[in-house]
């Protein structure tokens, strides 16, 4: 149930979060069957293994789109920025889209 | 052949006129491109006699573009011969004609850009900017974007301490070979020689000043010149060769006694750096149609995207500009764009340059290209997003590194030829890497879309990716500075030490910036003219 309200929330942030567009053009050859967000998720696990944990925390609720578009912003202006897979993201959306990959349950050990 | 005595036909071709051995002028210039005939315009109708010697013909010949033939090595670099032109109007008679005038920041001294600074300002160029404006053809002085722009275009509303919407102005392009040939021909104090190659400036025994130049005529019969003053304007390569290789009373050669002619040899990198993605379709279109060239006032217009002064300073880098493109525009494979010459019904000898059956021929011989550019097209179409491509263009970091050198082999008048040695620092690559960044975090904060970035931007080491290529700029080989420890010529672009040898071009560009060089050369070359007036009154 709290997973199921988890990807209802999550599916609201996409629209929103710049990485999900751009997720769509990641691991195009990769069989798994997951999401753009998911796939950016996976990717920034990956690229951070050792950061993931503590990073996960969200300090900002996934319900509000404004708090989330100004986090994203405000990540951008202050140059909290990470390269993942060559896409220039904010720290914040990758955070999400982590939060979406690891609330499938995959490892993000490779 | 023409009888031609020096005084009665203004235009001589040495491969087929007659003329003395040697022949005297109060002014001499070598070479007739941007520099050369800005100042010999600028010399019409005065009292002083002009001498203007041009290496090649009035047309191009692959006998004498032969002679700029040389080796490359450092970053890829087109082949000599082919990013310069050897006949009157020298390489006007290619140039693509973007011009913009240098920024008051690409002339101060950066403490985070060794040898940087120039010892003038911008303001002693802006009272040229005007009569430079004439000469190449464009109609008015403005380059705000935001008074040019048509109506209903949009543009990023990027932050502007971070960066500025600047424009080029597209000249005709201007040939100077066509411009002036006519006005020299009438002029009575000017005397063209085509096919005069000069190879070598004589210092008298003491080194102070250039007593007479020596050059050989199509048949190999050496001549000679003297002159009161001399300028060099043979452009970025050939200006340091021929100081190089004048060597029969220095060794080191003209102007050379702290070795920096050909050093700092700079050139404009560009490179196609990110993909930029929108979010919204419908806005990506108006910005593709905004950021493409468009004409105003008479002029084309190319719109780009300048990092500001305040962010070079803060990320410690060079000066920069974006241009954007969209990507499925840039699909230009032989096989599609025939595909879409043929589909369009705009296979035609006249305009296209290619028939129908030359049409077809060409998507069966380039089915891949062809294919591929109907996938991205229809990828295009279904797509909710759009994808522009950057091109980045970037000042070039002085490199004492970077330089032409005279090689072992011999051109045909037995000139020794050069070798270019085109090398970046990490300061380059510092450079392109912190305006994507930069540029991409701006996207980003405007909740515009996103920016995807090469691998090759992102991994260490000297890189630059298949998508990168020269500007064909040659800059910084006999550079301006303060002292002559620095440099090779004066603010005056008077070749330090020597009493009568001054030079033009974009080789005595001290640093770049990220404009292309030949505004900025005519400006420099119309102030030169001033001070020569002076210099020839006295």
């Amino acid at each position: 149930m709290l997973r199921r309200n988890f990807f209802k929330q999550i599916s609201i942030v996409c629209r929103i979060v710049g990485a999900s567009v751009v997720g769509g053009h990641l691991f195009r050859s990769s069989a798994e069957a997951l999401t753009p967000m998911g796939r950016v998720g996976r990717a920034y696990l990956m690229q951070f293994p050792l950061l993931a944990d503590e990073d996960m925390t969200m300090p900002i609720n996934l319900k509000d789109k404004s708090c989330i578009q100004k986090a994203i912003a405000e990540d951008f202006q202050n140059g909290n920025i990470v390269i993942v897979s060559g896409w220039v993201l904010s720290r914040t959306e990758c955070k999400i889209c982590a939060h979406a990959q690891r609330a499938t349950g995959a490892s993000y050990v490779a | 052949m023409r009888s031609a005595l020096l005084g009665q036909v203004m235009l001589l071709d040495l491969s087929r006129d007659r003329l003395d051995d040697e022949i005297s002028s109060d002014l001499c210039i070598i070479g007739s491109g941007a520099a050369g005939l800005t100042i010999a315009a600028q010399m019409i109708g005065r009292s002083t006699q002009v001498l203007l010697l041009e290496a090649g013909g009035l047309d191009f010949s692959p006998a004498s573009q032969a002679v700029y033939e040389g080796q490359t090595k450092g970053q890829p670099a087109f082949p000599l011969e082919s990013m310069r032109l050897r006949y009157f109007g020298g390489s006007t008679n290619h140039w693509t004609g973007l011009c913009r005038p240098l920024e008051e920041s690409d002339f101060v001294e950066k403490d985070w850009v060794p040898n940087s600074g120039w010892p003038i300002r911008k303001a002693d160029l802006d009272p040229f900017v005007l009569k430079t404006h004439e000469i190449l053809d464009l109609n008015t002085v403005e380059y705000s974007l935001s008074k040019l722009a048509l109506p209903g275009s949009q543009y990023f509303p990027l932050a502007p301490n971070l960066f500025d919407h600047h424009v080029w102005r597209v000249s005709t392009p201007t040939r100077f070979g066509q411009k002036y040939k006519v006005p020299m021909e009438k002029a009575p104090n000017i005397k063209v020689l085509l096919n005069a190659n000069v190879f070598e400036l004589v210092l008298d025994p003491y080194g102070k000043k250039i007593v007479k130049l020596t050059y050989k005529d199509p048949s190999q019969k050496i001549r000679t010149v003297k002159a009161g003053h001399f300028v060099l304007a043979a452009g970025g390569i050939e200006n340091a060769r021929l100081l190089l290789a004048s060597r029969s009373v220095n060794r080191a050669g003209v102007g050379n006694d702290r070795d920096l002619v050909g050093r700092y040899y700079n050139d404009h990198p560009h490179v196609y750096t990110g993909t930029m993605k929108l979010f919204n379709k419908s806005d990506a279109e108006l910005c593709a149609s905004s950021y493409a060239s468009f004409n105003s006032f008479g002029n084309e217009i190319l719109p780009a995207v300048a990092m500001s002064p305040n962010v070079q300073k803060k990320e410690k880098t060079l000066a920069n500009a974006f241009s954007l493109f969209l990507n499925r525009n840039l699909d230009a494979s032989k096989g599609y764009m025939a595909l879409r010459r043929l589909l369009s019904g705009k296979s035609d000898k006249v305009n296209a340059h290619t028939t129908f059956w030359d049409d077809l021929t060409a998507v069966w011989q380039d089915l891949d290209g062809a294919s591929v550019g109907v996938y991205n097209k229809a990828k295009s179409i279904v797509s909710t997003t759009e994808e522009f491509k950057l091109l980045t263009r970037a000042e070039q970091a002085p490199n004492p590194d970077s330089r032409v050198l005279l090689n072992d082999q011999l051109d045909s008048f037995g000139m020794p030829r050069v070798t270019l040695d085109w090398q970046l620092t990490p300061l380059d690559k510092h450079t392109i890497f912190t305006a994507n960044t930069a540029f991409a975090s701006e996207i980003g904060r405007l909740g515009l879309g996103r920016v995807h970035l090469p691998e090759w931007l992102l991994s260490p080491g000297m890189d630059l990716g298949t998508e990168f290529h020269p500007g064909s700029h040659h800059m910084g080989t006999t550079r301006m500075a303060s002292s002559p420890a620095k440099g090779v010529v004066d603010a005056n672009c008077k070749v330090f030490g020597l009493a009568n040898l001054y030079i033009a071009g974009s080789s005595v560009f001290t640093t770049g910036g990220y404009a292309n060089p030949t505004f900025t050369i005519v400006q420099l070359a119309l102030r030169l003219s001033d001070h020569l007036k002076l210099q020839l009154k006295a």
